[in-house]
């Protein structure tokens, strides 16, 4: 596997800084993608996990993994409305938790309790329900917008080709610091997405081993996040029922997970 | 001997400039020994009454986590979440503690963690959200004065028993929990605190709305508040220690009836779990069949949730299930004999329980007051370190000077051992009286400090004084040890210029005069 590291181009002597952009491009000639190319891929990427214009629905079904723990299940409707930075999810299992719900719009999220019938502020970077799942995951981003590429390689993951991009975070809103992703060649589809800390520490790998097509959208339909902090510790996260239709304004409202719950 | 230590007075007094600074450095390390010493032994000592007088008793008995050590502060685990195990078999394992003659007080406890909350209502987004958010910093997160007003660190107790061990509070307003009752019993300073956040004052009768956060998931609850405490006398506990109904925790905590569901999943739903090879994941057809459009169906979703009975029973408390059993024995003495014949019936009996001593339960907590000691302890090795070095060169000057006396004692047939003993003898009779008069000073300075009852002001104070009043205090085992440290500094400072200074021949040594 071959790494380049376009971060080098900021090399201050100008002769040396000459030649590394000659053999850059030179390099990135013979991987076949230009700095540029795999921008327009994470461009891809984010138009085809954001819905601009339309909404989308589904029901999550994630297994927590333990070591030494019986597995944990949760099953959550999460309804998006990206153009308005808004979510609602409402907790379908486990029963202990039925019908709690989470509202985000903007920076703000709540918490519904519908035993106490009671809202509460809660944060966009708290985990969903103990799995390894966050808020986070359930909004759109832009990884174009959030990240900046340090270098491009090829790789092989399975049977597919795949460009191995690494991406460093442009601001701290962004979960994790740096990312590694596999995107399959011959379609873009993003494979595999390893998480690293500020000092480099590998924190997460999300595999998106299945799709559906929708509205000529690609959609993760089953994703494994693999917690490699804490090891043993993984998710399963499996959508199904996903819909791009257009939902009711209500939904994304309080007053929608009181009336649900009644 | 009288004779060497005779030269070795004269030779002080001789001497009796460098003699002062060496004797200064002396004094002064034993004063700092002596003094430290007494700042961290009433440190420990508050700390220890503190956590046996407030929360742990002399002995504590917890469930076993395979994810970390059990304490009053839940298990220590790396993620931090591990649920806080139950005692197996409560009620043999309580009955078995009472039936003991060691014990004079017991009561079993739950604890747990929450943060109070604004009710956020059921009105517009914007509104309420701007109303969360006004106490934030800019970067959205809470600064840490309000994060600990809104912190509570919940203690579920059982009434009838729980204040028959522990009688470090009073009731300031309102009144204490009773059987059965449901409500919360919190610290007078933090509810002020809560009060100025909420921009109203919160009363006894008021009802505040908690959010409480366990391996289980997030809970939001409406307690009341039945009444305020504070503590008596100068013990201190943190504000943010609440008194809540056992069966309200329980269910905060997740120790519910319905905590072990069982919910069945298709195969294609955990098929991954079960995959370490990441690449075979990526061998066959990537896509799933497209599911079919429908509309949006909120019917469909209210009869889903509609039926709440499982959720209800999921959210009734276990009555039968504590976390902790905590007792104060008649005896302190025979303590950890207790806590060995209760771990070796609960192996008999294969019941999950472990007995421990206070600091067990303290957990983190109680480590942190270690930590102090070994900071301390490495402090005073480098100033030893320093000290020796300071006073070996003074040592060094003041042999070098005294060449042609050396030489000259040497002359006269005064063999090289007789030099060692006449300059270590020289070395103790300073190193012992400056020490003895720095530990002397040290136990001067202590017991002025100890007058003076400094006021700790904050809570990292309170834990560094071990109380709410700077209380340190000389034992004679700190006050000897300072002694013979700083015997042991002079003895080694001075065993280097003597070598210097046998080195020379009498002859030359005898030319230098």
């Amino acid at each position: 596997m071959n790494t380049i590291d376009i971060s080098r181009r900021r090399t201050p002597a100008l002769a040396v800084a000459a030649v590394l952009i000659l053999c850059l491009g030179m390099s990135l000639g013979a991987q076949g993608l230009s700095n540029q190319a795999a921008e327009k891929i994470l461009e891809e990427l984010d138009d085809l996990g954001n819905f601009p214009g339309k909404d989308y629905s589904a029901l999550f079904t994630i297994v927590s993994e333990k070591p030494g723990e019986k597995q944990s299940v949760s099953q959550v409707r999460v309804f998006r409305r990206d153009s308005r930075k808004q979510f609602t999810i409402l907790v379908m299992l486990p029963e202990v938790n039925k019908g709690q719900g989470y509202l985000r719009e903007d920076d703000n999220v709540w918490f519904y309790d519908p035993t106490s019938r009671k809202f509460s502020h809660s944060s966009i970077k708290e985990n969903l329900q103990n799995s390894e799942a966050k808020n986070a995951d359930f909004t759109a981003s832009s990884l174009k917008d959030d990240y900046g590429i340090q270098s491009i390689a090829e790789g092989k993951l399975g049977q597919y080709p795949v460009w191995i991009l690494e991406l460093k975070a442009k601001n701290n809103e962004v979960p994790y610091e740096l990312l590694k992703l596999h995107i399959r060649k011959d379609r873009t589809m993003l494979l595999k997405e390893e998480a690293f800390s500020v000092n480099g520490r590998l924190m997460r790998t999300t595999l998106y081993p299945k799709y559906v097509s929708l509205e000529n959208k690609l959609l993760p339909s089953q994703i494994l996040i693999v917690d490699e902090i804490n090891k043993g510790e993984k998710s399963q996260i499996s959508m199904t029922e996903q819909n791009v239709e257009k939902l009711p304004d209500k939904v994304f409202t309080k007053a929608f997970l009181e009336q649900v719950n009644r | 001997m009288a004779a060497i230590l005779r030269i070795a007075f004269r030779n002080l007094f001789e001497h009796r400039s460098k003699s002062l600074i060496i004797g200064i450095l002396l004094a002064l390390g034993s004063m700092i020994l002596v003094v430290g010493n007494g700042f961290i032994d009433a440190s420990r000592q508050g700390i220890r009454k503190s956590f046996i007088e407030n929360y742990t008793g002399n002995v504590f008995i917890s469930g076993i986590s395979q994810e970390g050590d059990v304490s009053l502060f839940g298990v220590t685990s790396v993620g931090g979440l591990a649920a806080t195990p139950t005692i197996p078999q409560f009620d043999t394992v309580m009955a078995q503690i009472k039936a003991s003659p060691q014990v004079k007080s017991v009561t079993s406890l739950a604890t747990g963690f929450g943060i109070a909350m604004r009710d956020e209502g059921s009105g517009s987004l914007s509104s309420s959200g701007t109303e969360s958010l006004e106490d934030e910093t800019k970067d959205g997160e809470l600064s840490n004065e309000t994060a600990m007003a809104r912190f509570l660190f919940f203690f579920g107790i059982d009434p009838r028993d729980y204040w028959t061990v522990f009688d470090s509070t009073e009731i300031s307003s309102g009144e204490a929990l009773k059987p059965g009752q449901t409500g919360l019993v919190i610290n007078e300073s933090q509810l002020a605190k809560l009060s100025d956040w909420m921009k109203r004052e919160l009363r006894v009768g008021d009802k505040l709305v908690v959010q409480g956060f366990s391996s289980g998931g997030m809970k939001l609850r409406e307690i009341p508040i039945v009444g305020t405490y504070k503590q008596k006398g100068d013990t201190t506990t943190p504000e943010q220690m609440a008194f809540i109904d056992i069966d309200t925790l329980r269910v905060m905590a997740g120790m519910t009836v319905g905590a072990n569901e069982d919910i069945s999943l298709e195969e294609s739903q955990t098929a991954m779990l079960a995959t370490d090879d990441f690449d075979s994941l990526f061998g066959e057809e990537l896509f799933d069949a497209a599911p079919a459009q429908g509309g949006f169906d909120e019917k469909a979703l209210q009869t889903q949730l509609s039926d709440t009975r499982a959720r209800e029973l999921a959210n009734t408390a276990d009555t039968g299930a504590w976390q902790f059993i905590v007792v104060r024995t008649v005896n302190e003495a025979a303590v950890a004999p207790f806590i060995a014949s209760l771990n070796k019936s609960f192996a008999e009996q294969g019941i999950a329980a472990r007995a421990g001593d206070w600091l067990a339960a303290a957990g983190p907590y109680g480590q942190s007051v270690d930590v102090i000691r070994i900071v301390f302890t490495v402090a005073i090795v480098i100033l030893s370190i320093v000290a020796v070095i300071i006073i070996m060169n003074t040592f060094v000057i003041s042999v070098i000077e005294r060449t042609g006396e050396i030489g000259t004692m040497r002359a006269i047939g005064a063999g090289r051992s007789f030099i060692r003993r006449l300059f270590a003898a020289e070395a103790l009779v300073l190193a012992g009286t400056f020490s003895l008069l720095g530990a002397g000073l040290g136990t001067v300075v202590t017991l002025v400090l100890r007058a003076l009852r400094i006021k700790a002001g904050n809570p990292f104070l309170e834990v560094l004084f071990g109380g709410t009043y700077l209380s340190p205090f000389v034992t004679p085992v700190n006050f000897l040890s300072a002694l013979l440290a700083m015997l042991l500094v002079g003895y080694l400072a001075h065993l280097y210029p003597v070598s210097v200074a046998l080195r020379i021949q009498p002859v030359r040594a005898m030319q230098q005069e």
